[in-house]
């Protein structure tokens, strides 16, 4: 190798390497504007397509289980469930939104689109979003496997041992992970915000 | 103001007559897997034809466009990071650790492309911010510019464009003979 590899001589490689050119014309634009909609439009009606599946799932035990329980406790999950895809909808119409928006924008600089990213992942992992999820599940699931396990004896009761354990084990997880989670991206936040306003400190 | 779909795509194509081979570079340094790297570049593309409809002018076109495909850039990476898992880290950090080794030692032997898969590696483990400024200093775009992009504060990016020389000076200075693992 020469000895050249100086910072600015590496400016002047870096920006005369060799590589193939790339354009889209408009007819390709347009049909990857069309295909970018059409692929946000599955992913959100999967997502929601999931919710249904669960309230029809808790509908039959609703209407055919005899136990006014288990059907106390199936209205409730259909409830949280119903909640949770209209949350879903909406998390994602404004998701698709702002992405939409702000990669199209050039009156964006690349710090507010970075926060404004990882605003928006904090607040799926502790803002209203989250505990909201969390009060409308819960109670439901809860619910339904205590009233299996006092209803049933064993091991019919086991459907409803398992859904309590697993609601018992995953709450205060998922919390514990949210929480950790969401600390992570304010941290990055406030590195950002430092970016912005602080003046640097010099070595 | 919005424009026309006529006016949309000649500054689509004057944007890419400037500054496509920098997207291209671009993709690159934001994207390491071949397959995806082409997901990327046309995101970008797309992004900037789109964003020509709001365009007026405030600032000037090399800003719009750094800004749009950067800002294309960070959506994807911050996605693909959550499918892999990959740590980002930034400049000042790469800086106290040494610098990068080289991690492909049969790499090829001509020079230049042994440098470039150096810097190309160097510069896809830097978070999306850090991988902007040293992105916008290879492409020899000046300070005051890359805070305009950024965002990032005049003396920010003088800390890190020092700091980016040092590493590249540590890294390449010599032919990188003394690559540290």
């Amino acid at each position: 190798m020469n000895g050249d590899n100086s910072p600015t001589n590496l400016q002047d490689v870096w920006q005369t390497q060799p590589q193939s050119s790339f354009e889209l014309s408009p007819e390709k634009l347009h049909c990857l504007r069309k295909k970018l909609r059409r692929a946000l439009l599955i992913r959100d009606g999967t997502a929601w397509l999931v919710c249904v599946f669960e309230i029809f799932w808790f509908a039959w035990a609703l209407v055919w289980l005899p136990q006014p329980f288990i059907r106390f406790a199936s209205a409730l999950v259909i409830l949280g469930m119903a909640y949770l895809s209209g949350q879903i909808w909406l998390d994602q119409r404004s998701r698709t939104a702002s992405r939409i928006r702000a990669e199209a924008s050039g009156n964006v600089n690349s710090l507010d689109f970075f926060r404004s990213e990882l605003e928006r992942q904090r607040e799926f992992h502790r803002g209203a979003w989250f505990w909201s999820r969390l009060a409308a599940l819960t109670p439901g699931l809860l619910v339904f496997g205590i009233g299996g396990i006092v209803l049933y004896p064993w091991p019919d009761s086991l459907v409803g041992w398992s859904i309590t354990g697993v609601t018992v084990l995953v709450v205060p997880l998922a919390i514990w992970m949210n929480l950790k989670n969401s600390k992570a991206y304010q941290r990055q936040i406030d590195r950002l915000d430092s970016l912005r306003e602080s003046p640097p400190e010099t070595n | 103001m919005p424009t026309t779909d006529n006016v949309q795509d000649d500054l689509y194509r004057d944007a890419v007559a400037s500054y496509g081979a920098a997207l291209v570079r671009l993709a690159r340094a934001w994207e390491a897997d071949p397959d995806a790297r082409k997901d990327l570049l046309q995101e970008m593309h797309l992004a900037l034809w789109r964003s020509f409809r709001t365009f007026d002018a405030r600032c000037s076109l090399r800003t719009w466009v750094y800004r749009v495909a950067h800002n294309a850039a960070t959506s994807h990476v911050l996605r693909s990071r959550r499918r892999r898992s990959i740590p980002l880290v930034s400049i000042e950090e790469i800086e106290q650790e040494g610098g990068l080794a080289s991690e492909n030692p049969d790499a090829r032997s001509v020079e230049q492309a042994q440098i470039l898969d150096r810097l190309y590696a160097l510069i896809q483990r830097l978070n999306p911010l850090d991988r902007q400024v040293i992105l916008l200093y290879l492409e020899g775009v000046d300070a005051a510019a890359i805070g305009e992009v950024t965002g990032i504060s005049p003396g920010y990016v003088a800390t890190k464009i020092h700091r980016i020389k040092n590493i590249l000076a540590d890294q390449f200075h010599n032919g990188g003979d003394h690559e540290r693992r």
